[in-house]
């Protein structure tokens, strides 16, 4: 029998099982008397074992055996410790290590011998160098592979839902063509408009309609649920905790929130940075809480909620927080801010300024802020995505990341410039907003431009500078600017004309201009005119 | 019909003749709108949009450093993987056939491949994807 159609089905199921297993363990952590916790995890492993040996993987069927036979052991009374844990995260490790061989081509026969010694010897007083085991051949027929799932306790399902599986290439696609659809769209909207034909106008209308209902069913199509990329946060969470000699307990709400998939593509990095940095720094050692008056366990969480095309999510934790005037002074020192800035900036503000970059170096993170390196890193992948960030802290209570991101990508809103003949599209996101001004307002102090605001003054950067442009000569009366953070520092960044606000579908650009720098990508507008998306954070 | 096996498209771009193997031809088509692309070198002389596809427009002649294409006529848009790149062209040839071929002789650059002798000349055979790269490579700069 040709099982080559049925192997991608077997690497996808078995991950899944895989990464419910793991699940299922830290469960069994926090509440070992827990007999239906046992139970899946004999349902789990006894499931891999049966795919694996009617594929033939022996030595992936072998292992997931031996845990079959330990989770039985267990349900039949044996003692748990704390080794089991270990030794089932390390079966999972050591099968999905198998799988990703298999995935690559590999035969998936990895040596698992002193792994299957361990799993056989736990619970019995057998020294180590017991006899080998040989991999058990497995000539009885093996029940058929359970290759839908099984519904763990914690899983409600409705049971007639039926599903199919798509290709991503085949979801990406049909939202390009509905994004181009929505182009052609303006595009004979335009043209109506100069027609002056009601008909053409009703029939547009309804087109309209249409369209826009086309697109949110492809939208929907493409939403995962977070959960995809959270699940694997609370055996790094363990890990960490462990590995610095803390007590964390984890949690997550909302991770059945959906999102668009290339958003979780996006988020994973940014998120795992985030709980790291706050398992690390954020949580005070044992001592050290147990000597505040806390509970010697720390509390880290994330959780997940949603407000219309938006979700904000949320990871507090109650470690010991930070100071806002100690990071405003630190910043000062490093030379990021002046000293006179203190007073326009709410404590919030000052919080934000550990993400400038160069600001979170090893030595000031403990002792100062208690945060980790790279908030850079992680403020600027949130703001490339269209999110925002937001930092909530109190000394000795905790600290609170605020992210708000955009269910998708492809669709965001833009803010058009002129510069010269160019059209260019802003992201909204980085756009305080634009003003309008008389060229009085601007002075220029040591050769440097800035605008005299009546409550700040702001350094003025040409966006021709930036997109190294040829400057227009032609001095207009009134300069237009957008304020935008960059690097840090609020900034007037003078254009040649403000065009105004529009929603745009994002084109991502293929090679060789996927390697231009500082710019996301490009959008086509109803006149037909090609615009390029300016990653202005990065290109400054 | 025609047993024989179209190999190569042939075409002029600025003085010279070029050849591209007929599998790296997704499309040909009359010149399009072009629009600017901020801060990129000028052998890439914009974007058009072909049914969707933004393509970057480049100018070979120049890239080769023969010249710049004036009177572009056509646009050939590469079939290459993940790439989208439109070569300007002043004027497409013909297909060359197998038997059209007189000699094959090695390439003098990394962006030939071989140069063919036809009967009415020599044509330079590119090679697509280390042109390619080289243009990502100046673009990363």
């Amino acid at each position: 029998m040709d099982m080559s159609q049925y192997h991608n089905l077997f690497i996808t199921e078995t991950r899944e099982h895989l990464s419910k297993l793991s699940a299922l363990v830290l469960e069994l952590e926090s509440d070992p008397e827990d007999r239906t916790t046992v139970d899946a995890l004999f349902r789990s492993v006894h499931s891999v074992k049966g795919m694996a040996a009617s594929m033939g993987f022996d030595t992936a069927a072998t292992l997931a055996h031996k845990l079959e036979d330990l989770m039985d052991r267990i349900r039949k009374g044996l003692p748990i410790d704390s080794e089991l844990f270990d030794l089932l995260l390390a079966g999972e490790a050591a099968l999905s290590k198998i799988v990703n061989d298999i995935e690559k081509g590999g035969s998936g026969n990895l040596d698992t011998e002193e792994l299957l010694q361990r799993v056989v010897n736990y619970g019995s007083e057998a020294p180590l160098e017991a006899a080998p085991i040989k991999p058990i051949e497995f000539t009885q027929p093996i029940e058929p592979p359970q290759l839908e799932s099984q519904p763990a306790p914690f899983e409600k399902e409705p049971l007639q839902q039926q599903s199919i599986k798509i290709k991503t290439s085949v979801m990406d696609r049909l939202l390009d063509t509905t994004g181009e659809l929505i182009t052609v769209k303006h595009r004979l909207m335009s043209l109506a408009k100069a027609s002056h034909n009601l008909d053409f106008s009703d029939a547009l209308r309804s087109l309209e309609k249409q369209l826009r209902a086309l697109h949110d069913q492809v939208m929907a199509v493409r939403l995962m649920p977070l959960s995809v990329v959270t699940e694997r946060f609370p055996r790094m969470v363990r890990d960490i905790a462990r590995k610095s000699g803390k007590e964390v307990s984890f949690s997550i709400k909302g991770g059945e929130i959906e999102l668009d998939r290339s958003i979780l593509d996006l988020i994973g990095d940014p998120l795992s940075h985030l709980l790291r940095n706050s398992v690390d720094h954020g949580i005070e050692t044992t001592d050290e809480r147990v000597a505040s008056g806390k509970n010697a366990t720390g509390r880290v969480g994330i959780s997940v909620s949603r407000e219309k095309d938006q979700v904000e999510l949320r990871i507090d934790d109650d470690g010991r927080g930070m100071t806002p005037q100690k990071i405003f002074e630190a910043a000062i020192a490093k030379g990021f801010i002046s000293r006179e800035r203190s007073s326009d900036l709410t404590d919030d503000e000052k919080l934000l300024l550990i993400c400038h970059p160069g600001f979170s170096t090893s030595e000031t993170v403990t002792d100062i802020s208690g945060r980790g390196v790279g908030m850079d890193v992680v403020k600027t992948a949130i703001q490339s995505m269209g999110g925002t960030l937001a930092i909530i802290s109190e000394a000795g209570a905790g600290s609170s990341f605020r992210l708000r991101i955009p269910l998708t990508v492809a669709i965001i809103n833009v803010l058009l410039v002129k510069e010269g003949k160019l059209t260019l599209a802003i992201p909204l996101t980085v756009v305080e907003r634009t003003l309008a001004l008389k060229q009085d307002d601007i002075a220029t102090v040591n050769d440097r431009e800035f605008l005299f605001l009546a409550d700040e003054t702001l350094p003025i950067v040409k966006l021709a500078n930036i997109m190294n442009l040829k400057i227009s000569t032609a001095a207009n009366e009134t300069v237009q600017f957008f304020i935008s953070e960059l690097k840090g520092e609020r900034t007037a960044v003078q254009v040649d004309g403000l065009l105004g606000n529009q929603e745009v579908f994002v084109k991502p650009l293929s090679r060789p201009l996927s390697s231009l720098h500082g710019i996301n990508g490009a959008t086509v507008l109803g006149s037909g005119e090609v615009v390029f998306i300016i990653d202005i954070l990065n290109k400054f | 019909m025609n047993d024989k096996i179209a190999r190569y498209m042939l075409f002029n771009c600025g003085e010279r003749r070029y050849a591209v193997d007929v599998e790296a031809v997704d499309e040909i088509s009359e010149m399009l709108a072009e629009h600017l692309i901020p801060d990129s070198p000028r052998f890439l002389r914009g974007v058009v949009n072909i049914h969707g596809k933004i393509a970057a427009l480049l100018d070979l002649s120049m890239y080769l450093g023969t010249g710049q294409v004036k009177n572009g006529r056509n646009l050939l848009l590469l079939k290459i993987p993940e790439t989208c790149l439109a070569l300007i062209v002043t004027q497409m040839e013909r297909i060359i056939f197998d038997d059209d071929i007189i000699a094959s002789d090695p390439g003098s650059s990394e962006f030939e491949k071989a140069v063919l002798t036809l009967a009415d000349g020599r044509v330079s055979l590119l090679e697509l994807n280390s042109l390619v790269l080289s243009i990502e490579k100046a673009l990363a700069l």
